[in-house]
């Protein structure tokens, strides 16, 4: 036992020793970046952490210089997930390349877990490689970057669906616009009066794209119902394909989704259905069954706050962009599903969520247990919105009590 | 009745993969060496497959190459239970973290790629017209008919085959066959690698036919259920073929009682516990002390073949 | 040619340290050819994996910080093992002694504000022993095998939490599937500015109250002989089912102070998948520790580094899976060169073995 406790000490100091060998080495020799997939990943400490913060202090009132600027993300699932991640990822490098940065100056860190320590650490680490703009992307994030803004005042968080500070802003997009969409599309296409939504875990997030897609399909058919099923895990791609198969097979051809996997669109092939896909194109998972995705596009929020920092125009607060700004995107039409006319329809519907005069979430909103949620004329508060916690009266199904 | 088709055949699709990995684990344990990394070894045999598919196009080659890295898992396994005689539940547990951290790092460029065409749900012609049966039975992918035949397989070579009979007696009482100048070692080798073979089927079921698709942590904890499976079964295959339609029944059958009764008020988080629960339960009724004929399992489980101490 | 084990009859010091050195050193060897198998440089990913970790005093305060949970989860599992109770069940007694020590903290508003921190602790250890013992009842009565049915505990404790945070425990004001905040007063102090809490006081006196227990006790030493062999200890007259209960109430009341202090020292709130896997991490470090509980402290933070430099290795390319790769890299090598300081390694040419084979014949 002694023994072991001693050779952990030696090892201990073998690792400091050999850490801090390859720390020079690396200096010297820089692993070339690899463009392709983490062409975001820097290799070598070029900023000193403590000359950017300086710089940033300094500059505060004019702006970072965009060269200075120095973007540290956090993503709580793995790049390529084929969903949320992936389409951070994706908006980050395109924020880059339309302004121009170079690859040393952003770093993407993914699979972090949104649980315990992990993320404090990374956003210290990032700190620590000289990134004076922080990204959480994940809700389960907000603790952690909330601490973190908190010991850093010269850094510039982000969060999204945080609560605004002096130097952490937050973020969303109102994705219930696209899938207003997709549920209209959803009830056109259906052979009934009911659809199904095959949906992760019942979180707000998750609950807002179930009520907007149901909205959708009522807007399009005053009897149209949306029967939920939830997985009740973020991944499971068995239970996912298992849960849309039973709503297909009690006689629904339609299925709004809100996942990232590829088994409900298979599912939805193997059963000649049709699908509404969900945080990418999904249209090549199930060519004959997907008739649009909801997309994300964070790109023009990344632009925004990136260029706020350098005009020094930079404040804590919260900001929605929608299907205006192209931040919640719809795949193009599936034109062999989606009839012309239909699109036509659609496009006029677009067109007045645009403009705002279809608002999703206008009252008067009453949930499925006939509770009145939002007076006529009302409108939800930001908060509301993010912690949206009822389904809306054509929704059949429930949410944990 | 459409509706209990709809189930029943959902159902054997969903207990396909836990079932590879229960027979896999049956074999290697009727050999007496405990192996509780099947999750791990899935993962490793679910991203070979997929990644083989994925490059070679074939099929075919996919389910080999799967097959292969099952066997080098048992390899590495057997070297470390049988020739260098570690404790076996721990070394099942170093095999799941080596298998999920390894399935995780060569996953990786290969998650969320899509556009492989996988096992098809192949209806059996003739077969597939026989009324309730046909489309319960004979409207599934290739993976699942291989266990229509490896089931009876397995369960005809444990009981009715001499090497069968041997196999019983490594997990029983290994002194007894090397006092007959049998190679207890190499025999245990053998099953080990044989029997990680087809567990890595198991995680190939989900990429290649279920799926078809790579993404982490793929099997989400079926490989544990498995595990427990085996116990249930008291080692025999066509127990587990039964276990295995009960766990695929139960979430089967959580899921549809959504659809069905929207309203019925039971949280779904205690649906989900009924597998786990009914484990346990499955666990203590057929082991427990209790009763008359117990069959704690073979007699040598879990413990390493020392010559000496013979 | 063949290869067999002879039993040694002493080892020689030096190889005793040495034989763990060279596992490890060949574990990390033997993933250096991941690394360069997707073409990146070993040595630039091993070190930003030990400077990721380790490089500096905070990185390594924030190490500790990590290790926390798992010393308390590693500490548990040690005292089970060592009577030879398979108890994989750790995650799930973390996760019932975090949720415990929520109730005390947000739904006991009648508790002393004083008070409440005690209370969250000897909650939380009770909700991990009760069920870890209710896990085991099976095999104190009816000699049921334990091991299977602890890991579906897991999962059970695990939706059961789901189920309180998808519902009733939910914080109303987030899109988040967490408890709301704790108070402060239900917070850990934190130790001398750094961001570790005060819980590491505990889990070294647990660990030295462990020692002891096990050298200085009746007890400890009847639990001891039990795990070598349950046969002889009841020969001896000791009860088994009595000890098998008291090793599971503090094997899971351990873990679930691990909850307490993840909880009320790092995170401030319950979560979704709040263990996140410690609990099967710390059968690892109990079983390289040789369960000895000052060795398993230092393993655990020898492992939370290595999980905190993983994130690192990203900065150069290489996918943090290599992270836990590298931690049951380890456990393989060293599970599989234990052997050698057991035995001698004799490796015969044929001709050899047949002529000993005859010689054992003839006798």
């Amino acid at each position: 036992m002694k023994v072991t406790k001693k050779l952990i000490g030696l090892l201990l100091v073998l690792a400091l020793a050999l850490s801090a060998l390859t720390g020079c080495a690396q200096t010297s020799a820089p692993v070339a970046a690899d463009t392709s997939s983490d062409s975001a990943a820097s290799d070598t400490a070029a900023a000193e952490p403590t000359e950017a913060a300086e710089a940033a202090e300094a500059t505060e009132a004019a702006g970072i210089p965009l060269s200075e600027i120095k973007v540290g993300v956090v993503l709580n699932t793995m790049k390529e997930d084929g969903g949320w991640s992936q389409s951070h990822n994706a908006s980050f490098l395109a924020a880059k390349e339309q302004l121009g940065l170079t690859d040393d100056q952003m770093i993407i860190i993914d699979n972090v877990p949104d649980t315990g320590n992990d993320c404090a650490n990374t956003i210290e680490m990032l700190i620590g490689e000289g990134c004076n703009m922080i990204f959480g992307t994940s809700s389960g994030l907000t603790d952690a970057i909330h601490a973190e803004a908190k010991l850093h005042p010269d850094v510039y968080f982000h969060q999204f669906e945080g609560v605004p500070a002096d130097n952490c802003a937050s973020y969303s997009v109102r994705d219930w616009e696209t899938m207003f969409l997709l549920g209209y599309a959803g009830a056109k296409l259906s052979n009934g009066d009911k659809l199904g939504f095959m949906a992760a875990q019942p979180q707000a997030s998750v609950v807002r794209a179930v009520n907007a897609y149901a909205l959708g399909a009522k807007y399009a058919n005053p009897n149209a119902t949306v029967q939920v099923v939830w997985a009740n895990s973020w991944y499971d791609p068995a239970k996912e394909k298992e849960g849309a198969t039973s709503m297909l097979a009690s006689g629904i051809n339609v299925l709004g989704y809100h996942g990232s996997t590829t088994a409900v669109a298979e599912a939805c092939t193997d059963a000649g259905a049709f699908m509404s896909g969900f945080h990418i194109d999904m249209h090549d998972y199930a060519p004959t069954a997907v008739y649009s995705s909801h997309m994300w596009n964070w790109t023009p929020l990344y632009v925004e706050f990136i260029n706020r920092a350098v005009a020094g125009t930079w404040t804590g607060e919260m900001l929605y962009m929608g299907i205006d700004s192209g931040c919640a995107q719809l795949a193009p039409w599936n034109t062999d599903i989606v009839s012309a006319d239909l699109i036509a329809e659609l496009n006029g519907v677009q067109a007045k969520l645009e403009s705002g005069e279809i608002q999703v979430f206008g009252g008067p909103l009453s949930d499925n247990t006939g509770k009145e949620v939002l007076a006529a004329g009302a409108e939800f508060t930001n908060d509301q919105l993010i912690g949206m916690m009822f389904l809306v009266d054509n929704v059949i199904g429930q949410l944990p009590s | 009745m459409d509706w209990i088709v709809s189930v029943v055949a959902a159902t054997i699709g969903y207990a396909a993969p836990v079932l590879y990995a229960s027979l896999g684990e049956i074999i290697s344990e009727r050999a007496g060496v405990l192996n509780l990394g099947l999750e791990g070894v899935m993962l490793i045999g679910a991203v070979t497959g997929y990644i083989t598919a994925v490059e070679s196009g074939s099929l075919a080659l996919a389910i080999l190459a799967t097959m292969l890295a099952g066997m080098l898992t048992g390899l590495v396994y057997a070297v470390l239970t049988v020739t260098l005689q570690t404790n076996q539940v721990v070394s099942g547990l170093a095999l799941v973290t080596v298998g999920t951290g390894l399935s995780g790092f060569f996953g990786k460029p290969y998650t969320a790629v899509t556009g492989l065409e996988g096992f098809k749900n192949l209806a059996i012609p003739g077969l597939s017209q026989i009324p309730v049966l046909g489309p319960m039975l004979f409207k599934q992918n290739v993976m699942v008919y291989a266990l229509y035949i490896l089931v009876p397989l397995i369960y005809v070579f444990l009981y009715k085959t001499r090497p069968g009979l041997k196999l019983r007696a490594l997990g029983e009482n290994p002194g007894a066959l090397d006092a007959a100048g049998m190679n207890v070692f190499g025999m245990r080798y053998l099953y080990v690698i044989l029997g990680n073979a087809i567990v890595a089927l198991g995680g190939a079921y989900f990429t290649l036919a279920y799926i078809p698709g790579w993404q982490d942590s793929i099997t989400a904890g079926k490989g544990w259920i498995a595990a427990a499976l085996v116990i249930f079964s008291s080692w025999n295959p066509a127990m587990a073929t039964v276990g295995a339609l009960i766990f695929g029944g139960v979430e089967v059958l959580g899921l549809r009682l959504q659809v069905l009764f929207p309203n019925i008020g039971i949280p779904t988080y205690f649906i989900s516990m009924l597998p786990y629960v009914a484990t346990v339960l499955v666990l203590i009724l057929s082991t427990g002390s209790f009763r008359k004929h117990r069959k704690p399992g073979p007699a040598a489980l879990g413990a390493f073949y020392d010559r000496e101490a013979r | 040619m063949k290869i067999r084990f002879e039993k040694r009859e002493k080892l020689h010091p030096v190889w005793k340290l040495l034989n763990p050195v060279i596992c490890i050193v060949l574990a990390l060897l033997a993933c250096s050819f991941l690394v360069i198998a997707i073409g990146k440089d070993p040595v630039a990913a091993y070190g930003k994996l030990f400077s990721g970790g380790f490089g500096s005093a905070k990185k390594l305060s924030e190490s500790i910080l990590q290790a926390i949970p798992l010393m308390f989860c590693a500490l548990g599992v040690s005292i089970s093992f060592k009577m030879s109770i398979n108890n994989i069940g750790a995650e799930g007694q973390y996760v019932m002694g975090a949720m415990a020590a929520t109730g005390v903290a947000l739904f006991c508003p009648w508790i002393p504000h004083a008070l409440v921190i005690p209370a969250m602790i000897i909650a939380g250890f009770a909700a991990g022993a009760l069920w870890a013992m209710l896990a085991v009842i099976p095999k104190a009565f009816w000699n049921v095998n334990e091991t299977i049915i602890t890991l579906m505990f897991n999962y059970v404790a695990l939706l059961f939490v789901d189920f309180l945070l998808f519902g009733a425990w939910r914080d109303t004001s987030l899109n988040l599937n967490y408890s709301p905040a704790y108070p402060e007063y239900a917070m850990l102090p934190k130790v001398f500015g750094t961001r570790i809490n005060s819980a590491i006081y505990i889990a070294i006196i647990a660990a030295v109250c462990i020692y002891l227990f096990f050298d200085k006790t009746t007890r400890g030493y009847q639990i001891r002989v039990i795990g070598s062999s349950v046969r002889a200890a009841s020969y001896a007259g000791m009860n088994i089912r009595t000890n098998i209960l008291i090793v599971m109430l503090f094997s899971g009341g351990l873990a679930g102070l691990a909850g307490v202090a993840q909880a009320s020292g790092a995170v401030g709130r319950l979560q979704q998948n709040f263990a996140n896997g410690t609990g099967y991490t710390a059968i690892i470090v109990a079983y390289l520790s040789k369960f000895n509980p000052f060795t398993v402290l230092i393993v655990s933070i020898l492992f939370s580094g290595l999980s905190y430099g993983s994130v690192a290795t990203q900065l150069v390319g290489v996918p943090d899976q290599v992270g836990v790769v590298i931690q049951g890299a380890i456990l393989i090598f060293v599970l599989g060169g234990e052997i050698f300081s057991r035995n001698r390694l004799i490796i015969t040419r044929r001709e050899k073995e047949t002529a000993l084979a005859k010689k054992g014949a003839t006798k």
